[in-house]
């Protein structure tokens, strides 16, 4: 008789589990109303002196504003068509970036990330953390570029380009 | 309860949604392409003794080019002759780029050459230059005469230019 009652037990847990799955998709799938990521500006044009000792860096290349909409828990990720360089054929740049949150009155937490610590080459994926919802209004950050001179090289001459993007993910 | 795990995992997976935006980023990096002498005056004498010239460095060219395909061109505004009124005198003149044989496609002066009009004389290059640029001796002759030259001063412009190919 235990065994049945275990079994049974077993069984209802099973099905709690499977009805449990299921809610989870289903709060997942309904998108968070007016969860988005905007920038000032989508493009970035960029003159290098390219005089082997020139660097070029600016802090404030964009205003990113983040907008959380309903969902409380989410990342952004930052992510290179060309793994942190920006290309002309053969040749390629490294470049870096970095987020700086311009304050605000943001009570969630932003977790600590790389990229909010300094430039980074995005190489790889580059995630930044949020507990809790942002303002309606969203919550802004800097997002800085940064290209290094190679001392006494020439970079080949002409137009780079690369694509940085910027995808927010609700949990 | 492993069924519960794996439906939980394939739940968060596939219930996680994604909105993005993307950046266009445009660098363009600065041409530099120089070609530059270390003096634009010659001034040479002639002793009318015969005797050929032979001055290996007489000048200095410098190169810089941020570009690796680019072409120097030597031309001589007098077809390469030194001109004094209706007297000439024929001279040859001559770049020393051996040092830098990876950076240098064909080079029409490796040895001495008069500049004439009928055949431009160019160095191709293949390589960037460091940003200092890269230095090469410019060889000047005249060779040696059986006649006097008549007295005077002779004159004549070489024009050096660099375009990218």
């Amino acid at each position: 008789m235990k065994k049945y009652v275990a079994l049974l037990s077993l069984l209802i847990l099973t099905g709690v589990a499977v009805c449990a799955q299921q809610s989870i998709n289903i709060k997942a799938i309904v998108a968070p109303v007016g969860a988005n990521i905007t920038m000032d500006s989508y493009l970035w044009n960029i003159a290098l002196a390219n005089d082997g000792t020139i660097s070029y860096q600016n802090d404030q290349q964009g205003v990113m504003t983040v907008k959380s909409g309903s969902t409380w828990l989410f990342h952004i990720d930052f992510s290179s068509e060309h793994l942190g360089y920006v290309k002309q054929g053969a040749y390629q740049i490294p470049y870096y970036v970095q987020v700086t949150e311009i304050p605000s009155s943001y009570s969630g937490f932003i977790l600590p990330s790389s990229i909010m610590d300094g430039y980074v080459q995005l190489t790889s994926t580059q995630s930044i953390w949020f507990l809790g919802r942002t303002p309606k209004a969203g919550i802004r950050f800097y997002v800085g570029i940064k290209i290094d001179a190679t001392s006494g090289q020439f970079f080949e001459s002409g137009t780079y380009t690369d694509t940085l993007t910027i995808n927010f993910v609700a949990l | 309860m492993k069924k519960f795990f794996v439906f939980l995992i394939i739940g968060l997976v596939a219930g996680s949604a994604a909105w993005g935006a993307t950046i266009g980023i445009t660098v363009n990096a600065a041409t530099k392409l120089e070609a530059s002498v270390d003096q634009s005056t010659w001034t040479i004498a002639l002793d009318n003794s015969g005797t050929a010239i032979d001055l290996p460095t007489q000048g200095q060219l410098t190169v810089k080019a941020s570009k690796s395909a680019y072409t120097v061109t030597f031309t001589s505004a007098n077809s390469g002759t030194l001109n004094n009124g209706s007297n000439t005198i024929p001279y040859k003149v001559k770049v020393d780029t051996s040092a830098w044989t990876t950076g240098v496609a064909t080079n029409n002066l490796s040895s001495y050459t008069q500049l004439t009009a009928s055949a431009v004389k160019t160095i191709v290059f293949q390589s960037r230059t460091p940003t200092v640029g890269k230095t090469f001796a410019i060889g000047f002759n005249i060779a040696a005469y059986t006649d006097y030259y008549v007295d005077g001063a002779y004159t004549d412009t070489i024009t050096i230019a660099i375009a990218q190919n």
